[in-house]
């Protein structure tokens, strides 16, 4: 359990690890649209190439990219399997069991498969350069005008970070929970039906209970701090935009506007 | 049956950044039928040492010889529940495993697992709780309503009932008051002397070491530093300071009766028993 690579944090101080976190989350945001725009495979080839050599420039491996891509796996090979099996455009190619595949059906699959992969891909480039705390700090910036339509970009942001906080510590808990039920008999790996369900409740009982302790304990901490959540509140990391940082956005920008350009023209 | 460790090495998440070799060449024979106490401060590699004894981890390097069987690394064991039913391990702040709906039902689920019937598993599992000192009111109350004591109590009985031959427990006593404590600090003795069960304790309580612990287990970064007598360990001055251990009150006052030639017996633990030795020597003179 202790490699789950997805959304993990990999220290570095590259460029990409240095970009201010609210111009990183919108050129992310901005690629993912840009993935969505229709230009055929030239603009998958683009947003690839620029998506890879961010990855190089922030010298993660392939094989950590593989990694994070590994537990969706499941369920991108389940959507594709569908897809193909109930998309009807084009031409018949073969019939299997009385399914018939179409060409269309297979063109289709194949770009949701790639866009998934570049949607993961990109998220991937962004949680693996920036610390989680930055990250909910970019993204309560980035909701602040939203206040105004009482979207609680503070509360949102706290929870987030609070989230991100525990989750080794959960990790940590059920490790330690398995070991102790380990001890008492549990076989997580044999055993008959009904003795895994028990196995299994064994660890999630305790692992809500404590949770909620846990939770309680904390925002008792916070109150007798005297946290308010919507009183303003001055911060210790102070974000601020540099020339590079404009740059990037930029040239993403011409990105996404190079594949709207190439969408009307192709 | 032995209890050994040959060259044991552990590391946490090999092959990562983060990999980090907990246990360094642990090489240690611990003794049958006695009560061990396993010290060290945090962080020296306790409780990895003692998840090895009933194979919750897997030596990375080196072997452990636990009663009739022998894990070897990279070798995938099998049948590890008829090991951990002869080795009872207690976890820190075991109160965090409790999931049952009532208290009878969690005690009796470690027995029932080792494929005890349902009737001897009730009555075993009573037993074990009276003998922790839960009374029969208890056993139909949910596990979740119980004080932090009361609870830590039930949790051990659950080990208990299991019926180990060794009984492995961490920090049994971390947060209890004195008397709680105290009572179950003498519970794990009578354990010993009358079911002759083996223990260990990984503790960080002197007295408790002095009073009822018959040997010493050092650990330190990573490696087992000095395994002798609880005796002998008190009077190693140069041993104590190098680990930054303040002995216990009694030891210190028989040193400084010693410095002033008074010598007092080294069976006396309490300090009941120091004040009649002292009151002997006086009315002597």
């Amino acid at each position: 359990m202790n490699n789950i690579a997805l959304g993990r944090y990999i220290p570095g101080d590259s460029i990409i690890h240095k970009l201010d976190p609210r111009i990183k989350i919108s050129c992310m945001l901005l690629l993912l649209i840009a993935i969505f725009i229709p230009t055929g495979f030239y603009g998958y080839l683009l947003i690839s190439i620029v998506a890879l050599i961010a990855l190089s420039i922030a010298k993660l491996s392939i094989s950590f990219v593989l990694k994070a891509l590994r537990p969706m796996m499941f369920m991108m090979i389940m959507l594709m399997v569908i897809n193909i099996l109930v998309v009807k455009t084009g031409s018949v190619l073969i019939e299997i069991y009385g399914f018939q595949i179409y060409d269309g059906a297979v063109f289709q699959t194949l770009y949701i498969f790639i866009r998934l992969i570049l949607m993961i891909l990109i998220t991937t480039i962004l949680t693996a350069t920036t610390k989680p705390l930055d990250l909910t700090l970019g993204i309560e910036d980035l909701l602040e005008p939203f206040v105004r339509f009482k979207v609680p970009a503070h509360e949102i942001a706290m929870m987030i970070s609070i989230a991100i906080r525990f989750i080794p510590t959960l990790i940590e808990e059920t490790q330690r929970i398995m070991k102790a039920q380990a001890s008492r008999g549990v076989d997580l790996q044999e055993g008959k039906f009904k003795e895994k369900i028990m196995a299994i409740l064994s660890l999630i009982v305790p692992l809500f209970v404590s949770s909620f302790q846990r939770a309680e304990d904390l925002a008792n901490a916070m109150e007798a701090r005297g946290y308010v959540p919507d009183a303003k509140r001055t911060r210790y990391k102070q974000l601020h935009v540099r020339t590079s940082d404009i740059l990037i956005l930029v040239l993403v920008f011409m990105i996404l506007a190079g594949m709207i350009v190439m969408a009307i023209l192709l | 049956m032995p209890i050994s460790f040959k060259e044991v090495t552990y590391t946490y998440s090999p092959n990562t950044p983060f990999a980090y070799e907990a246990l360094k060449g642990v090489n240690v024979d611990f003794t049958e039928g006695k009560i061990t106490a396993i010290i060290g401060s945090t962080g020296s590699g306790k409780t990895t040492l003692v998840q090895h004894l009933n194979a919750l981890l897997l030596p990375t390097n080196g072997e452990v010889e636990i009663l009739d069987r022998v894990i070897r690394a990279n070798s995938k064991p099998k049948e590890l529940k008829l090991l951990r039913q002869k080795v009872g391990l207690v976890f820190q702040f075991p109160e965090y495993q409790l999931f049952e709906e009532t208290i009878i039902k969690d005690v009796c689920f470690g027995p029932l697992n080792f494929g005890v019937d349902q009737k001897t598993a009730i009555i075993k599992s009573k037993a074990m709780l009276r003998l922790v000192g839960i009374d029969s009111s208890y056993d139909e109350r949910s596990p979740l309503e119980l004080s932090g004591g009361q609870k830590r109590k039930v949790a051990i009985a659950g080990i208990l009932a299991i019926d180990p031959q060794l009984l492995v427990l961490d920090e049994p006593v971390a947060g209890l008051d004195p008397q709680a404590s105290k009572s179950m600090m003498n519970l794990f003795v009578e354990l010993n002397k009358r079911y002759h069960k083996t223990i260990l304790i990984v503790t960080h309580n002197m007295e408790h070491v002095l009073t009822y612990c018959d040997e010493v287990v050092v650990v330190d970064a990573g490696k087992v530093i000095k395994h002798v007598s609880t005796k002998v360990f008190f009077e190693d001055d140069r041993l104590l300071t190098e680990l930054h251990i303040t002995p216990p009150a009694i030891i210190k006052a028989k040193q400084a009766l010693r410095s002033k030639g008074i010598l007092i017996d080294d069976n006396v633990l309490s300090i009941d028993e120091l004040a009649k030795a002292i009151a002997k020597v006086v009315n002597h003179e």
